[in-house]
């Protein structure tokens, strides 16, 4: 998630900053990126352990680290006091607002606080209870596409599946999924005042339904989010817009991201998908090993104060991009690390993230995401991508391809 | 050095040395005890290192602060005997110690 862009003329390496680990790295126009980032990715490992770019990552500040190794890039998650999140995506100030998003941009003492009270609304037996209606979801948007004979995968599936998710246990109406759609875009992969009207409208819409399930509570999380306590009081309506906000943002673009690199994977490996219609046992392997190689985030924190990394002289507000693509496919960890390989054993990535911040909605994505490969692999045909279509990615915080065109017979 | 043994779900059981002040879930990672996945690191965030404690061990372990209290019901299966292992720091005190790795992690 990047909020705005900073002026190209802001453009300089500070003095604590030793040439020899500057590359001019554009996290906005870099082509590499666009045409794969994963590789992009390992292709600023082979420039260093420790780089500095020019370029900012986000909304503010001289530059940005990008550590390179999966010990330093751990180091940082596991460091929240010296790398904070507070301020990272300043969302709310964009619009003139005083809500920050939580949990995401809260950082210790603050952020345990939340988490104790959203880990149980997020747990592994709350989301099993969603399976049959993710299960239902992905089988009445993908059943329609089958007598086409082609899709454009990421609007005709890997978008509205997660948000029709997200309206389910918010107790959205389904009528609402291409507002939201346009939302969750805008905010995303926009700029400027598109941007700002986006969040405006995506927070004025939460607020409303927050009012409503003040009047009425139902069953949904929104009521759940209203009724529950911290520190023995009810939220803020500050706090229920930043939840809300964040739960929203973190929550969709995430899964279709994922969904289209997994589908373009299986769109050209046909051997990897007709083993998975074969063998339906190994989804679960398919969908670890599948967030493994396709890490979509590259999150962000700032330096609280000077410290040092890797022998590497950091100071207070400097930025750090922390890719965990870096980590989850780092060959001191992983052996193989481009290769799929579904029956991995003991398969530790970090899709998810690492340290306080690990995504709290990792429950729900799985089973997204497996429910997703299942229904593909069983009720579709098998699919293929057109050879001369190039994929090409957008987006900085999260990397998702624009479009990915499938067919079938 | 204090010996912890930890049952895989295959049945497999390892029996290994645990340097003290490491955890218990950091031993696991450093002997390749198979079936644990501490996503987080030891953060209390993820429930991805979830043991069962033999019960006889339970109730000498310190026991669990709020916050892993809490995240216990992170966990796939929760049982009274459910600890995170991130959270057990091994002491002198723990030579013995019997944990059992869960079926899965989520
Ligand atoms: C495949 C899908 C997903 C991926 C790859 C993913 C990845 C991540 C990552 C890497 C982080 C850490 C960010 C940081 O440290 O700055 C994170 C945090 C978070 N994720 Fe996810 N996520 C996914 C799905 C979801 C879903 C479905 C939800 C729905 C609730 C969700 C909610 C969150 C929240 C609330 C946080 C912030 C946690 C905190 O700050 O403590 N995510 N996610
Ligand atoms: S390793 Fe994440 S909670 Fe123990």
């Amino acid at each position: 998630m990047t909020a705005g862009s900073s002026p190209q003329s802001e453009l300089r390496i500070p003095p604590h900053v030793s040439l020899d680990r500057v590359v001019w790295f554009d996290f906005r126009h870099d082509a590499g990126l666009h045409a794969d980032p994963h590789a992009r990715l390992e292709e600023l490992r082979r420039a260093g352990p420790a780089l500095f770019t020019p370029h900012s990552r986000a909304l503010t500040g001289p530059g940005t680290w990008i550590f390179t190794s999966s010990a330093a890039i751990r180091a940082i998650f596991q460091d929240p006091e010296t790398f904070a999140s507070g301020g990272v995506r300043p969302f709310g100030q964009l619009i003139g607002d005083s809500w920050p998003l939580i949990p995401i941009d809260i950082d210790p003492p603050d952020h345990a606080r939340y988490r104790r009270v959203l880990n149980p609304m997020f747990s592994p037996a709350r989301m099993a209870q969603l399976e049959p209606a993710i299960a239902r979801r992905a089988a009445e948007i993908a059943g329609p596409l089958i007598a086409r004979g082609d899709c454009e995968f990421i609007a005709d599936f890997a978008q509205p599946f997660p948000v029709s998710i997200f309206l389910e246990l918010f107790g959205l109406p389904l009528e609402r999924l291409r507002d939201f759609i346009g939302f969750n875009e805008a905010i995303l992969k926009g700029e400027g005042e598109a941007q700002v009207a986006a969040i405006r409208g995506l927070r004025d819409l939460l607020r409303e339904e927050i009012l409503r399930r003040r009047k009425q509570p139902s069953e949904d999380l929104l009521s759940e989010l209203l009724t529950a306590r911290i520190d023995g009081r009810a939220f803020d309506d500050d706090e229920l817009t930043g939840l809300a906000v964040t739960l929203f943002l973190a929550g969709l673009d995430t899964v279709t991201s994922t969904l289209g690199y997994m589908f373009l994977y299986l769109a050209q490996a046909q051997s990897a998908q007709s083993l998975l219609r074969d063998k339906p046992e190994l989804i679960g392997g398919a969908v670890e090993e599948l967030l493994r190689m396709f890490n979509v985030v590259m999150t962000a924190r700032r330096a609280t104060r000077d410290t040092v990394i890797d022998g590497v002289e950091i100071r207070k507000g400097d930025n750090v991009a922390l890719p965990t693509s870096l980590i989850s496919r780092d060959p001191a960890e992983v052996e193989s690390p481009d290769e799929a390989d579904f029956m991995r054993v003991d398969n530790r990535h970090s899709a998810f993230g690492y340290g306080i911040h690990r995504c709290l909605g990792s429950h729900l994505a799985r089973r997204e995401l497996g429910a997703a490969l299942r229904c593909w692999t069983s009720t579709m045909p098998p699919f293929t991508k057109p050879a001369q279509v190039r994929p090409v990615s957008t987006g900085i915080g999260v990397f998702s391809l624009a479009r990915l065109d499938l067919t079938w017979a | 050095m204090p010996i912890i043994t930890y049952t895989q779900d295959d049945g497999t059981v390892r029996r290994v040395d645990a340097a003290a002040g490491l955890t218990v879930m950091e031993v696991a990672l450093q002997q390749g005890v198979s079936g644990i996945a501490a996503d987080c690191g030891g953060a209390l965030s993820c429930a991805t290192c979830h043991v069962y404690v033999a019960p006889d061990w339970f109730d000498r372990l310190v026991p669990a602060s709020e916050d892993e209290l809490a995240m216990l019901e992170f966990t796939f299966d929760p049982q009274p005997n459910s600890r995170l292992s991130c959270q057990i720091e091994i002491v002198p005190a723990l030579d013995g110690l019997e944990v059992a790795v869960p079926a899965r992690q989520f």
